[in-house]
């Protein structure tokens, strides 16, 4: 029972995860159609694909809900989430390298070739297997592999999880670095906000990573579990937003960091006076 | 349907305004006082710098031309766009007074539209040796001008005149 009520807490969290990553994903849609660049392209992109993991995430504990526990399906479904993110990562990172990120055309194209060639053969096993289970057949790449007899059992879907983590806080940290140093150094107060946004967003995405790391951990005391869960899906959400304002900048946003001008503050003043009168 | 689209529609007029005038002027000196209500030391601006001001019920995009000789060819694209110009002259340099004389009219003979405001400014009011006021309008033969215009008596350096100036030139876009 305390399972089932934290399984629908961590349901609503990710409904609200998906949430602002769908509405995030809208306006980066709007965005696009109006200044049809690549970089928008890019950056939609990652954000589509934060958007889908976010659906894997609910349709997997929808399947967990309606199953009422795990199965070798809902295995294979959870495999998906730490997939889906790496795409995310690899167009995060080249849309970061024509900001500010510095790498060469050689770095760029190999780090992404990496995490997008590990995504497809991950994908391609998955698919494999996905065939292979409805059938009866055995499991081939999804076997369990056992390091030791008594401790540890290990699945492909811990090395796409392990990768997952390694791609994220490569970029995320990377990027995080990268805009906190030029914020620093920037006296322009727009860009500077915009990179400090940049940073935070980053640091949070980190936090949400570390808690879902927790998360793992506290299974077993429901209401740490839920805490953990509400915070994380939280976290994931502010780091998703908090990435969005400081790279596309919306106006609204600039105008609540620029200062009003000396001009602006005069003319407003005589302007109230005269109407007092 | 009127109705509808009002609803839609923006209820911030925008007007684009630029800058111009000799080199060493003060254009920039001006426009950094417009925002911080204090003097900067300024470099020389290569290219254009551009600002906006956001007042009730309208929105000025503010671009401040370079005056070198050189940037001087690439003003009439800005210019050819304008609600209105604001021209500055140093009147304590006397030397320049033909060759800001010749400016503005090229300026005003070719690139601007019937409708533009022009705001002239004689800056560096805080200088010895001035040029009379009304010298200069005889010169520069502002009463024949076919644009709405003023002219006002500043200094960037103290602040004089500025909020004056360009309280005028915002409200005659407002209306």
């Amino acid at each position: 029972m305390a399972l089932d009520t934290a399984t629908y807490f961590i349901l609503i969290s990710s409904g609200i995860n998906l949430g602002f990553s769908a509405i995030l994903v809208v306006f980066l849609i709007f965005n696009f159609i109006r200044k049809k660049t690549v970089g928008t392209a890019m950056l939609l992109t990652a954000y589509t694909f934060f958007s889908l993991t976010s659906a894997v995430s609910i349709i997997y504990r929808v399947l967990y809900i309606a199953q009422g526990g795990d199965s070798v399906i809902i295995e294979q479904f959870a495999s998906l989430g730490p997939l889906l993110l790496l795409p995310s990562f690899a167009y995060l990172y080249v849309f970061a390298c024509r900001h500010i990120l510095k790498d060469s055309e050689i770095t760029r194209t190999f780090i992404f070739a990496l995490i997008i060639g590990f995504y497809g053969l991950a994908t391609a096993l998955v698919a494999y297997d996905n065939f292979n289970i409805p059938m009866g057949l055995e499991r081939v790449f999804t076997t369990k592999v056992f390091v030791t007899n008594s401790i540890y059992t290990i699945s492909y879907l811990h090395f796409i999880q392990i990768f997952q983590i390694v791609v994220s806080i490569y970029v995320t940290g990377r990027i995080g670095w990268r805009a906190l140093r030029l914020a620093r150094k920037s006296d322009q107060p727009v860009r500077k906000r915009g990179l400090q946004t940049i940073g935070v967003g980053v640091l949070l995405y980190l936090l949400g990573g570390m808690l879902s790391a927790f998360d793992s951990s506290i299974s077993n005391i429901p209401f740490l579990m839920i805490s953990v869960a509400v915070l994380r899906a939280f976290a994931f959400a502010a780091a998703y937003i908090g990435m969005y304002l400081g790279w596309v900048m919306p106006n609204w946003y600039r105008k609540m960091i620029r200062k009003r001008s000396w001009f602006e503050i005069q003319y407003k003043a005589m302007a109230k006076g005269a109407e007092n009168v | 349907m009127s109705f509808l689209l009002s609803l839609f529609k923006s209820r911030t007029k925008n007007a684009d305004i630029t800058i111009c005038g000799l080199d060493d002027a003060g254009k920039t000196t001006i426009l950094r006082f417009l925002e911080t209500g204090h003097f900067n030391e300024t470099t020389p601006t290569m290219g254009v710098n551009r600002e906006t001001l956001h007042l009730p019920g309208l929105q000025i995009n503010v671009f401040d031309l370079a005056g070198q000789e050189d940037f001087r060819n690439m003003w009439h694209s800005v210019n050819e766009k304008s609600d209105g110009i604001v021209f500055v002259v140093d009147r304590s340099n006397a030397m320049r007074f033909n060759e800001a004389k010749y400016v503005f009219q090229q300026t005003t003979n070719a690139q601007l539209d019937d409708e533009v405001i022009v705001l002239i400014i004689l800056n560096k009011n805080d200088l010895p040796d001035l040029i009379d006021k009304s010298q200069f309008i005889t010169e520069f033969d502002l009463h024949n001008l076919p644009f709405k215009w003023a002219i006002f008596e500043t200094s960037a350096k103290t602040g004089e005149g500025i909020f004056d100036a360009f309280k005028w030139f915002v409200d005659e876009f407002v209306g």
